[in-house]
């Protein structure tokens, strides 16, 4: 019996159609199996060899290489705290700090109850909400340790389980939690900005006249 | 003939100096011709370039004026300038090696590649001389086993690609790739999985810092201590060159030497191991004679006397018909023509099989044209009817793996899958029987394989080249021999290369150590053949010589052999213990591998030296010396007893060996050893003087040639007169007829299914028995069947199922399902723990098993 369930083994067998070189669906068929594992296991990592014509060395060699694959257990919810400049000047080392302590493990661990796996991440362009954490790659931001708990309790209560799904589900990611901006709110947004840009404008030139 | 398309040749400039080089090659390459030596370590003349250590940066210009490239990976233009020594270039490589060397662990001192070392090397030459780096180094768990053999220390690793591209490209085993990424980029196997490649050596054997050592090695000498002979493998007929490397007396480490016409540096792990069991408890090193029912050490004397009585009172008592050589496939041709002319000569029997697998018969091998292996490679048409080659001749899989990359087309006709299969263009499957009745009376087989080769090579068979060998060990070779040559007469233009596997068969055979031939391809009447001689022994008084071979493990029929072993007077030549050794009468220790001097055949005919390094363990002798001795015993003329002489006497009394002496097979002009008999361009086939690159292949001593050691005990006779006025006469004997019972083979025997034997690299020899590391690999026996043949008999994939032959042998044995193996078959695989051979009873066309459960 293979690694995938039938219906994945279905989608994997698919998408192999896609690619006029069956190793070229290496990447795909790694996304399809952490769907359904949480990450790559073995067994999977050697399916996909055979699927892909590849030896599992070299499944495992490409799995490896990118940070969006895992070969070890992972939590249900991959935790990544962006440490990169605009989150660090708006506090993202001391909110992994905190992050560490209220999770209990350190970046790179997973909780004992394999729900989360802390990661400290580079940039994920979030900085307008900086300091912002990735939750299995949906964004939230800004936080401070209070609301970073509050985060956590939220996904272990299983709050957020329509917009933040298990690790490794293949969907588009959508922003802000997949919390629709109202569009009035956002043209409102827009006006203000084009009014605060004209006054701008206006006292440069007035400046430029004053010499 | 040049045209602006293809020009024959390119003019560069390199560093002030315009050189010519060819069209599409390489600067690193160019300029190495041209004697200027750029840096590197990824680069490696048989593999794919990469450019990813930068070393080999060099100036070259462009339009928008000089700048650095990579010289291993830019072809060479029409008047490009390169520069390859300027202050940039300097600044580059100082630049390079400092970064290559900040997680290098600089553990020199404690590391097996110190002193051979390219990346030492290179780093006294090139480096900046200083390092600027403070901090912590990166660290990683020392030495881990990444399989038995071959273990890997990432914090040396300079991730140059070598081992990777090896494994993945040149030995289509890619069981080690890059992990991460980044600085904590490491190779690594599968998790949990070995790098269980046959050719694992070789990543160890190019790796140009010290992260793959080889466990057999390890720690064993230092590189300035070692001495080195140039000499060829023995572990099977394709006889790769290799640099037998020794220190006070004791082999330490074999090494591939790159030759074009043979192993281009590589060698099979079986191979470069195999010097590991010469020093083993399991060698015989004192002559030994039964007294009473006791083995005793004794003289020589006094062992070889006894030789001379048994030899006196068969004679006298039954014959010299009743006197019998089996084996010698794996003695020097000085070694087994002194046997063949002890038994033919002095004792007046004809009596000898040197062909104990029964491979491809003589009668064939010299009726039909040979190939050469370059011949082979770059055939319109390659046709496979073999055993599985990268079982049987491991490194020609890599040279076939290279050549169907530049074009050869390969055609197969096996019945099972084989490693060959996935380099074929087509694969047909056929047994060998059905393909030759099909030849001989017409059929779907022979159409098809006639479509195949007259495609490319003609009716006539014009540039193909046949590649046959019994890809049954349970068939008669008649088949074989047959299949053979009706493709002869089909296709007559077309030449033959035969995988009988044994290291020195095909010497054997030219020396007339094979029933119905005499020395230099001579015919003589028919006689009994290996398992004729046993069947008899088994029934009447016969005294039998076994010349290196334990015929409990390599003849069928197992209780027929034990029979005759038991009954008759058995003198035992080997180097190690094996199961015929509980059977002598007498032992003889023979010297093994490196321990005596002389020259070897391989498949193609190619004769070359084998290195003598050191003087032999023991008591034991080499093969020539010990059939001289009991040449003296019996009265007969002293044969001659050193190796230069025996040849001297080949050459001068067998046309096949006219033109070819003992000093020319050492010297610079033929460094890969001569093809016998001489075609019409004798002086020519050598290709030269040899150089070596010592960063391609670090372990090398001598970048030069250099020849097998001068031998211990004598001078190098002189050259032999060269041939004068074309070929030596060596006429092929007509093609011989084979009557085969094709319908006996491949008729369906209701309730049973049709055997296929086949072998595996590591099967149990003696010589792997002895040695320690090498042994742990040993194959399992095993059955492979269709997965509904084992439903069927309610047996899981990898249990024991019980299969009874013919003749109502039973034998336990691990089944394993296999999808691919067609209905009807089941594939024995030999090895330890079961005897399938058992199953074959002698003479049969076919052998059927019924397979049960336990």
């Amino acid at each position: 019996m293979g690694a995938f369930s039938p219906e994945m083994r279905e989608r994997a067998e698919n998408l192999l159609t896609l690619y006029p070189k069956r190793r070229s669906a290496l990447i795909p068929l790694c996304h399809l199996a952490q769907e359904q594992a949480g990450h790559l296991t073995s067994p999977l990592m050697e399916e996909i060899a055979e699927l892909t014509g590849v030896t599992p060395a070299e499944v495992y060699g490409t799995a490896s290489f990118y940070d969006m694959l895992h070969t070890e257990q992972v939590g249900k919810f991959l935790v990544g705290v962006c440490t990169n400049v605009a989150c660090l000047l708006q506090g993202g080392g001391e909110l992994l700090e905190h992050a560490e302590a209220s999770l209990g493990v350190a970046a790179g661990g997973t909780t004992e109850d394999e729900m989360f796996t802390l990661e400290e991440v580079e940039c994920v362009a979030h900085c307008d909400k900086a300091p912002a954490v990735q939750v299995n790659y949906r964004f939230f931001g800004p936080l401070t340790g209070e609301s970073f708990d509050d985060l956590i309790a939220k996904l272990r209560a299983g709050e957020y389980d329509g917009v933040v799904p298990p690790h490794g589900t293949l969907t588009r990611v959508t922003r802000e939690n997949g919390i629709e901006v109202p569009l009035d709110e956002v043209l409102a947004e827009r006006k203000e900005m084009d009014r605060a840009k004209a006054e701008r404008k206006a006292a440069a030139e007035a400046a430029k006249e004053g010499n | 003939m040049s045209n602006a398309e293809t020009p024959a040749s390119v003019h560069i400039t390199l560093d002030g100096v315009e050189i010519e080089a060819k069209p599409g090659e390489l600067i690193i390459e160019a300029a190495e011709r041209a004697g200027t030596f750029i840096p590197r370590f990824c680069y490696h003349p048989r593999m794919r370039s990469v450019g990813v250590c930068r070393m080999c940066l060099v100036e070259v210009s462009g339009p928008r004026g000089f700048s650095l490239q990579p010289s291993c990976y830019l072809p060479v233009a029409e008047g490009m300038q390169v520069v390859t020594k300027s202050d940039k270039v300097k600044k580059a490589q100082d630049g390079v090696l400092e970064f290559l060397l900040i997680n290098h662990p600089l553990d020199c001192p404690v590391c097996d590649k110190g002193g051979e070392c390219p990346l030492q090397d290179q780093t006294l030459a090139y480096g900046p001389g200083e390092s600027r780096f403070v901090e912590e180094k990166r660290h990683w768990e020392k030495p881990i086993e990444i399989s038995k053999l071959v273990l890997l220390d990432r914090e040396r690793c300079i991730q140059c690609d070598r081992c990777t591209r090896f494994a993945d490209e040149v030995a289509r085993d890619a069981f080690i790739d890059f992990a991460g990424r980044g600085d904590n980029t490491e190779i690594s196997t599968f998790p949990d999985r070995e790098f269980t490649s046959y050719f694992s050596g070789n990543t160890v054997q190019i790796c140009p810092v010290g992260a793959l050592t080889a466990r057999p090695y390890r720690f064993k000498a230092r590189p300035w201590d070692l001495e080195e002979a140039e000499s060829t493998c023995t572990q099977c007929s394709l006889g790769c060159r290799m640099a037998v490397q020794f220190s006070r007396g004791e082999v330490t480490r074999f090494v591939g030497i790159d030759s074009d016409v043979v192993n281009t540096s590589w060698l099979c792990d079986l191979g470069r191991f195999s010097y590991e069991a010469l020093d083993s408890d399991k060698r015989l090193v004192e002559p030994k004679v039964r007294y009473r029912s006791e083995m005793a050490d004794v003289s020589w004397r006094d062992a070889i006397a006894r030789v001379g009585t048994h030899i006196r009172n068969f004679t006298s008592g039954h014959g010299a018909g009743s006197i019998a050589f089996l084996g010698g496939a794996g003695f020097t041709n000085e070694g087994i023509y002194s046997f063949v002319k002890l038994a033919k000569t002095a004792i007046g029997t004809s009596l000898f099989d040197a062909d104990i697998d029964g491979g491809v018969p003589a009668s064939v091998v010299f009726a039909t044209p040979r190939a050469t292996l370059v011949e082979a490679l770059e055939a319109k048409v390659l046709v496979v009817a073999s055993s599985d080659v990268r079982e049987e001749l491991p490194v020609l899989f890599l040279r076939l793996n290279e050549a169907v990359k530049k074009g050869l087309r390969i055609i197969e006709v096996s019945e099972l899958e084989t490693s060959i299969s996935p380099l074929a263009t087509e694969r047909l499957p056929f047994s060998a029987a059905r393909l030759a009745a099909s030849l001989r009376s017409g059929g779907a087989a022979a159409e098809r394989l006639a479509a195949a080769v007259n495609a490319s090579a003609g009716d006539a068979g014009e540039g193909a080249v046949f590649l046959v060998g019994k890809s049954n060990f349970a068939d008669p070779s008649a088949v074989y021999g047959s299949l053979a040559s009706v493709c002869s007469k089909k296709w007559p233009a077309a030449k033959f290369l035969f995988s009988n596997s044994r290291a020195n068969i095909f010497g054997a055979m030219d020396l007339g150590a094979v029933p119905g031939w005499l020395p230099g391809r001579v015919a003589a009447p028919a006689s009994d053949d290996a398992r004729e001689i046993i069947a008899r022994a088994a029934d009447e008084p016969m005294l039998l010589f076994l010349l290196g071979v334990d015929p409990l493990a390599d003849l069928p029929d197992t209780a027929l052999v034990k029979a005759a072993l038991e009954n008759a007077t058995v003198v035992v030549i080997d180097s190690f213990e094996n199961s015929a050794t509980d059977y002598a009468d007498v032992i003889l220790p023979l010297a093994a591998f490196g321990e005596s001097a002389g020259t070897t055949t391989n498949f193609e005919g190619r004769v070359t030296r084998l290195g003598q390094v050191t003087v032999p363990k023991g008591q034991a002798k080499p093969d020539y010396l010990i059939a001289a001795e009991i040449a003296r015993e019996i009265g007969a003329p002293s044969g001659r007893t050193a190796p230069e002489a025996i040849f001297a006497e080949m050459s001068g009394e067998l046309a096949l060996y006219r033109g070819v002496s003992y000093a020319d097979l050492a010297s610079n002009r033929y460094p890969d050893g001569l093809v016998v008999p001489l075609g019409r361009k004798a002086i020519s086939i050598g290709s030269g003087p040899r150089k070596l690159d010592p960063i391609a292949t670090p372990g090398l001593i001598a970048p030069y040639h250099q020849g097998p050691a001068k031998p211990f005990a004598s001078e190098e006779a002189g050259p032999a007169t060269k041939v004068d006025g074309g070929a030596p006469s060596v006429s092929a004997p007509n093609l011989p007829e084979f009557t085969v019972d094709a319908a006996a083979v491949s008729a369906p025997v209701e309730g049973r299914l049709r055997l296929l034997l086949t072998r595996r690299m590591y099967r149990p020899t003696p010589q792997l028995a002895a040695a320690p590391i090498l042994s742990q690999l040993t194959a399992q026996a095993e059955v492979r069947v269709a997965p509904a043949t084992l439903e069927s008999i309610g047996a899981a994939d990898g249990s024991e199922v019980k299969l009874t032959g013919d003749h109502g042998v039973e034998v336990l044995v691990v089944a394993r399902a296999d999808k691919a193996l067609p209905e009807g078959v089941v594939q024995g695989r030999l090895g330890k723990g079961a005897n399938l051979l058992q199953l074959v009873r002698s003479g049969s066309w076919a052998t059927h098993v019924k397979v049960g459960s336990n």
